[in-house]
């Protein structure tokens, strides 16, 4: 069975969102709150991640229908 | 960590008390000075003067602390996205920022050496010089700086594998630079006051003949507002080709101000032409047109250092 590469899918997810930013953002959370090497990241990090950006975006712009968005698309990663 | 903290904060705090420094020994030598042309020019008292100048210089006073304030967000920026290729975009904005602050700090200080020279009946020559020297410094200001701009909206799009296409954009702007350079001459050769002044309240503009104006004056100008133009461009392109909504709208605020920038120093570069108009213009009108430029100086700096800030917020959440 294949594995799933969520590092990549998340930070290409994020880039959707923070542009640049994004790797620098995923790598930075993943150091501080997962602990790991990036590319070992699994399913239950990825919603970990998917909280951090949730509360990243909520704090850089008031707009609910662009959290929503991230939520939806990391959620799709989460099932594949 | 927490030392490292302490430290920035000194050198911040370093920063804004050596400018405050600076513009209070501004006034002190403006103070210190009579400036009898002046005072004739404007009907004014001794006391009038000071307070006019006072009011003259606050603004100045507002716009160095925006550029160090603005210099500091990208090179802090710049410093926290090390290691990444627009790190050196965002550290070349700090560079464009901190060279029009240091050009504008030189030639207020050469503003006041000459108005010395005027009232202590320095020789005619030596007032020239410092006329001439006044002159390029500006053109070397706008050059350095706009290069500096033009090399980080480059380097942002290389960044995003967008490179800026030279042969594209030069067509588009060069209608916009042969404009403003066109007009700019035909304000240069309307300035009856550009090599000599029969007046004693004006003093020549650059103080050279036409063909030095044109060689070293218009012609490093044309080729800074081209960089300039070719910067505006650049960033604007970067902010629509990249990528991130969010990251977008955060570099909103940077693009707006960098235009505005770009823009206003340009305005002000022509305004230095408008002596003629000057000369025969009331206080009010004089007083409303430095207001307007400064006001609209001072909301671009402040633009531009909340783009970095807000981008920098990105790199510092804590989440």
């Amino acid at each position: 069975m294949a594995t799933v590469d969520y590092y990549h899918a998340v930070v290409a997810t994020t880039e959707g969102f923070l542009g640049p930013a994004a790797e620098r953002f995923i790598r930075r959370q993943i150091e501080f709150h997962i602990g790991k090497a990036p590319e070992k990241i699994n399913r239950q990090d990825v919603e970990k991640l998917r909280e951090s950006l949730r509360v990243a975006l909520g704090l850089l712009v008031d707009d609910k229908q662009t959290v929503d968005d991230a939520v939806q698309k990391f959620d799709a990663i989460t099932r594949k | 960590m927490e030392q490292a903290r302490t430290s920035k904060h000194k050198r911040n705090a370093l920063a804004y008390a050596c400018t405050l420094a600076l513009w209070l020994l501004l006034m002190a030598i403006t103070f210190s000075q009579e400036n009898t042309q002046a005072q004739a020019r404007f009907d004014l008292s001794p006391l009038g003067l000071h307070l006019l100048q006072t009011v003259f210089s606050l603004p100045t006073l507002f716009i160095w602390l925006a550029l160090v304030f603005a210099t500091l967000s990208f090179y802090r920026y710049a410093k926290q996205i090390a290691g990444y290729q627009e790190s050196a975009a965002f550290r070349y904005i700090a560079y464009a920022l901190a060279i029009t602050l240091a050009g504008s700090i030189i030639s207020m200080f050469m503003s006041q050496y000459r108005t010395f020279l005027l009232q202590s009946a320095a020789s005619d020559l030596t007032v020239r010089i410092v006329i001439k020297l006044g002159n390029y410094v500006s053109v070397a200001v706008a050059l350095v700086s706009y290069w500096f701009l033009f090399s980080a909206a480059r380097t942002l799009l290389d960044s995003i594998k967008k490179p800026l296409n030279n042969a594209r954009i030069l067509p588009k702007i060069s209608l916009p630079v042969a404009l403003v350079t066109a007009s700019y001459v035909y304000l240069i050769l309307a300035n009856p006051y550009r090599t000599v002044s029969d007046n004693p309240n004006i003093t020549p503009t650059y103080a050279m003949p036409d063909s030095r104006i044109f060689l070293t004056v218009v012609l490093p100008y044309a080729i800074s507002w081209a960089l300039g133009f070719m910067a505006l461009t650049g960033f604007y392109l970067y902010q629509i080709k990249t990528s991130g909504i969010v990251y977008k709208k955060l570099l909103k605020k940077l693009t707006i101000g960098v235009s505005m920038l770009i823009v206003m120093t340009i305005v002000l570069q022509f305004v230095t032409q408008l002596s003629r108009w000057l000369a025969g213009a009331g206080l009010s009108a004089i007083l409303t047109l430095i207001f307007v430029i400064y006001l609209i100086l001072i909301v671009a700096y402040f633009l531009v250092a909340q783009g970095a800030r807000q981008l920098n917020k990105i790199e510092t959440l804590d989440v």
